[in-house]
């Protein structure tokens, strides 16, 4: 069912940060974030990215857009090879990547209006030639987004947390990126709030065919709005599958955590709920083999000695485990 | 709470706050009148014939001479007044240069990093380390007595503080959200720093601007008050100078009203800062 190719593929991305010590800083070790990891994400297609905090998943969502540099693999948008771009063909491969951040309160110059704002992303690529070209497309932009023209005229302190958010969505748009990525867009925000703004992004998925990376550390939301879904544990993608497989049949011990902690809204309601003990393991320093031997209830002396393998549990279903909870998902 | 007609900016929010505090408008009003007073004597509309003689030797204040005579039988008011001009200027002059080398020095080191960071980190620990007075001396002896030797010296030791200011904030700035989404934009280097950074960090600025203001003006003082001040033209410090030899003469006029026109000022512009503070700084905020 894939005859194109994806539109962004990730291949072998890794971002370590050197981490420096002593009087005269010396370099004394590294935090990897971002472990050496590959995926590929369709147009039009959502890829829920989950996982605890401190997983490096902000971290992946940032490297893949260079707001840091990897420090090895490759981000390869339409075929074309970004982290090789020099500065000026890398300024206008921005024109089809944007990011949504998770704080619509520090992601907006309190110093500037909405107007401001928004003309901002229009005048760097100098996509209008007059003002009142840029004027329209501004109306435009907050039609999308249900934002009133007064809104215009005003500053980031005078909204709402939901609607400083949809005012970020209306900053994303402006240059008619083909690929957002959302960093926990919507988990700075109420839940009433939430739903509101990921039925927006929905609706302009469908309207405009943006390809989004969803990254959130709440399950509910991710299964909601994306159509697959990797599961990430200190640094590594463990599990990616299509949405439903993943909650049907999660075969990640880590992921089936992740999934019992699910609250759900019936009180009578009794399950299974799989409590991990311990904390995640420093990523200075990760333990050998698989990186979640030291919590999970399966492990065994293999997984200590090496990192698992990607192995196939059905379609587009991968998990690198030793022990995987379902050998075989049936569709 | 009825909603305002029309949004307003934080720096109208700012400006409507500080007027609410009557100390504050006194502290800008005199500010004010002191700038229109040195404006008026930088024309020649006011204080003009300073120099004239208008009396006798060391007249006493009096319905004639508001604020006495001094040696030569000029007014001591004129003096004052031609002296505001002075101070105004050195004051303003001074904090431009100070401002103006602190915020592109801080900006640059903190926005940049690296090789960038550590040399300019270099040069102002380098012009820390080195006693003020003595750096204040040292350049006037190159530069020369005389006004410009004022502005550069005091200049070049009052830009530091503000440069250590400007750098931590703007490094902590550039890593914020809105800055990265700048990036994700596409925005370069400078309308970042300029467009997004920088108006952010200018409260400080504006802050510093009233603090240096007014320290200038003492040093000034202390400078003439040296010898090493202005040169042929009254100044506040020239006269309190003079003051060493009248006042075991009993004529404190001079020294008195002197010390009261920089004291007003000074404290206006303390005043002034402290309510700048108040009204810009986010986290003073309802306190």
């Amino acid at each position: 069912m894939e005859p194109n190719p994806p539109l962004l593929e990730v291949r072998n991305l890794s971002k370590r940060f050197p981490i420096r010590g002593g009087i005269l800083g010396s370099l004394v070790g590294h935090v990897q974030a971002v472990d050496n990891v590959s995926f590929s994400i369709n147009k039009g297609e959502t890829l829920g990215l989950v996982g605890e905090s401190g997983c490096g998943k902000s971290t992946l969502g940032r490297t893949i857009l260079r707001l840091m540099e990897p420090s090895a693999g490759q981000v390869l948008f339409e075929s074309t090879d970004i982290t090789q771009l020099d500065a000026q063909a890398m300024r206008a491969m921005r024109r089809k990547m944007q990011i949504i951040f998770q704080d619509p309160y520090a992601s907006l110059n309190p110093r500037m209006t909405v107007s401001a704002i928004l003309e901002e992303p229009l005048k760097i690529h100098q996509l209008y030639a007059t003002a009142a070209a840029r004027q329209q497309r501004l109306y435009e932009l907050l039609g999308y987004v249900q934002l009133s023209k007064e809104a215009l005229h005003k500053y980031p302190h005078e909204f709402s947390g939901g609607q400083r958010q949809r005012i970020c969505i209306a900053r994303a748009l402006a240059v008619c990126p083909q690929f957002i990525v959302c960093d926990e867009s919507v988990s700075a925000l109420d839940v009433s709030i939430q739903a509101q703004v990921i039925n927006l992004l929905m609706d302009l998925q469908k309207e405009l065919g943006i390809t989004y990376l969803f990254i959130a550390h709440d399950l509910k939301v991710v299964e909601f709005i994306a159509h697959r879904v990797a599961v990430m544990y200190l640094g590594k993608i463990v599990e990616m599958a299509p949405a439903q497989s993943i909650y049907q049949h999660p075969c990640h011990p880590y992921t089936k955590a992740l999934l019992s902690a699910i609250p759900v809204p019936d009180p009578n309601h009794t399950r299974e709920r799989i409590i991990l003990q311990g904390d995640v393991p420093s990523p200075i320093t990760p333990p050998a083999g698989c990186h979640f031997h030291p919590r999970c209830w399966k492990a065994t002396a293999e997984c200590k000695t090496m990192y698992p393998a990607p192995t196939q549990h059905g379609k587009n279903h991968t998990c690198c485990c030793y022990h995987p909870l379902h050998e075989k998902v049936m569709e | 709470m009825i909603a305002p007609p029309f949004p307003r900016s934080l720096w109208a929010e700012t400006l409507r706050q500080m007027l609410q505090k009557k100390l504050t408008v006194v502290a800008m009003a005199v500010v004010f009148l002191y700038t229109m007073v040195a404006l008026l004597a930088h024309w020649g509309l006011i204080a003009g014939d300073w120099n004239v003689e208008v009396g006798g030797s060391y007249a006493a204040p009096s319905i004639q001479h508001w604020l006495g005579t001094d040696i030569f039988g000029r007014s001591v008011l004129a003096k004052i007044i031609k002296g505001t001009e002075v101070a105004m200027s050195v004051g303003f002059v001074v904090a431009l240069i100070a401002v103006t080398m602190g915020v592109a020095l801080g900006a640059l080191a903190g926005y940049f990093g690296g090789i960038v960071d550590e040399c300019i980190v270099w040069f102002y620990t380098t012009v820390a380390s080195i006693p003020n007075i003595m750096l204040l001396l040292a350049l006037t002896f190159i530069l020369g007595k005389g006004i410009l030797s004022v502005y550069i010296a005091l200049g070049m030791t009052n830009w530091v503080e503000l440069c250590r200011l400007i750098r931590g904030e703007v490094k902590r700035h550039k890593d914020q959200e809105y800055v990265q989404a700048a990036t994700a934009l596409g925005a370069s280097h400078l309308r970042k720093l300029c467009r997004h950074i920088l108006p952010n960090v200018l409260h400080i600025v504006i802050i510093c601007f009233a603090l240096i203001f007014q320290f200038a003006i003492k040093s000034e003082v202390i400078l003439s008050y040296l010898g090493l001040g202005v040169q042929n033209s009254p100044s506040w410090g020239v006269m309190i100078d003079d003051a060493r030899v009248e006042l075991a003469r009993g004529i404190w006029w001079q020294l008195v009203f002197a010390t009261l026109a920089m004291f007003l000022i000074v404290l206006a512009f303390n005043i002034l800062s402290d309510a700048l503070r108040d009204a810009l700084d986010p986290k003073l905020k309802g306190k």
